[in-house]
């Protein structure tokens, strides 16, 4: 069996394939600032004193990184209109990927607020500062310098998971692979180039973050 | 009907759909584990000229999300066996491209862990003149078991996450057949939160199983 490649159809539907490309990085990137934001609450609900807050915040990252991502993506989309919300699907998706994100952001969040060390926050309280002012000026910086690394780990990996939105439809790059290789049989082209450009993204949001990274950790 | 009656009544269907995807996370971890340790075992070990394929394969499925790996593996598997009689299941080549997965996951374990234990001691087991093959076994097999059964465990929870995509490929594991129970029923919310709800059990109890091979095995270490 002899197969010709033929990337004419990839040429003529280039521009839709990068298109979805840049939804799937706007997606993650949306679903990230959320989720460090619910990763901040959940993270200084893990390390407060009061243990009721605590288990609360365990029993949500526990139930959002133990179960399958894709469950969550239909639960959101076609089980929550049953109770009457009802949210378009990227609205959806981007709902999904935010709590699952905030999950993540959570644990990496409190290792890094457990690492600082005792003194810098009694240095805190020694001054005077109000217990907003020790977590505002002096827990989050220093938060977030230790954990920038497992933060840009964390958008790649959250990039990737934009691809899931193709199981709702969502018209994001692995969307578009499924249409074309099913449509016009160009099945070698549409996957090779879904791949190769998802991996040359991964790669250059990886190198973009080191250099950000390096930037800030001397600043 | 209510919700528990029908789950009475389609019993059948969802065990069916448990033991598919149990049988798909279960093949997929063991053919990666011991796939993605050769491989481990070739990136480390290997001479420059043979490294080079399997740096590259590591580090393009990393890049690669799982659907597409799952999705190019099943169309072009379908579209490679056209007109021949042969016939590859969705099953089987879900196990595909999990394994796929897991093997590039574990290669990266595996030479962290064989990395991570320092030159001095295959030097030391040099010295007193165990060969290759013992040092192997007697020193670096060990320690670097211990080094990777977290993060191994890790990725086996992973596996079993992932097996919820084969449902896109029309495999009927539990989320393939709660959405079919969806379909004839109207209601999606408890039958998806059912799902839900057994994939937390089996992922907290890997995560226990592996708390526990832990101890048992941090405890010889010492």
């Amino acid at each position: 069996m002899t197969y010709f490649f033929n990337f004419e159809v990839i040429r003529n539907n280039i521009g839709l394939m990068l298109g979805g490309l840049g939804l799937g990085l706007c997606i993650a990137v949306v679903s990230l600032f959320f989720g460090i934001i619910l990763g901040l609450f959940a993270a200084f609900a893990a390390v407060s004193s009061n243990p009721a807050l605590g288990r609360l915040s365990s029993g949500y990252t526990a139930l959002f990184r133990n179960t399958p991502l894709l469950v969550l993506i239909f639960i959101a989309y076609f089980g929550l209109p049953d109770v009457g919300i009802i949210m378009e699907k990227t609205t959806s998706f981007i709902f999904t990927l935010s709590l699952y994100a905030g999950a993540y952001m959570a644990d990496v969040f409190r290792a890094g607020l457990q690492a600082i060390p005792r003194g810098v926050i009694e240095a805190g309280q020694a001054i005077g500062l109000t217990r907003f002012q020790i977590r505002w000026s002096i827990q989050m910086p220093i938060m977030f310098r230790n954990v920038l690394p497992s933060m840009s780990n964390f958008l790649i990996s959250l990039f990737k998971d934009t691809s899931l939105a193709a199981s709702i439809t969502v018209h994001e790059l692995t969307y578009f692979a499924r249409k074309l290789s099913v449509e016009t049989f160009r099945v070698f082209e549409a996957w090779l180039t879904a791949a190769v450009l998802y991996v040359v993204t991964c790669y250059l949001v990886a190198y973009l973050l080191r250099k950000l990274e390096r930037k800030l950790s001397f600043g | 009907m209510n919700f528990v009656d029908s789950l009475f009544t389609a019993k059948g269907a969802l065990l069916t759909g448990f033991l598919n995807t149990i049988a798909a996370s279960f093949f997929s971890i063991v053919i990666g584990t011991l796939v993605g340790i050769l491989i481990g075992f070739v990136i480390t070990y290997g001479n420059k000229y043979v490294k080079i394929p399997f740096r590259l394969f590591v580090d393009m499925m990393r890049g690669i999300p799982g659907l597409v790996t799952l999705f190019a593996v099943y169309y072009l598997v379908g579209f490679l066996l056209q007109g021949f009689s042969i016939r590859m299941t969705p099953l089987a080549s879900g196990i595909v491209a999990l394994s796929t997965l897991a093997s590039a996951n574990v290669a990266e374990l595996a030479r962290g862990a064989l990395q991570s234990i320092p030159k001095g001691q295959i030097e030391a087991g040099k010295a007193i003149g165990l060969r290759f093959n013992q040092i192997f076994v007697n020193i670096l097999i060990p320690q670097a078991v211990v080094q990777m059964i977290p993060p191994w465990i890790n990725t086996a929870s992973e596996v079993v996450k992932g097996s919820t995509l084969l449902a896109l490929v029309g495999v009927s594991e539990l989320l393939l057949t709660a959405h079919q129970m969806v379909a004839t029923s109207g209601r999606a919310l408890p039958y998806y939160m059912f799902i839900g709800f057994i994939f937390f059990s089996l992922n907290t109890s890997i995560q226990y199983l592996g708390g526990f091979l832990e101890k048992k095995i941090g405890f010889q270490k010492r």
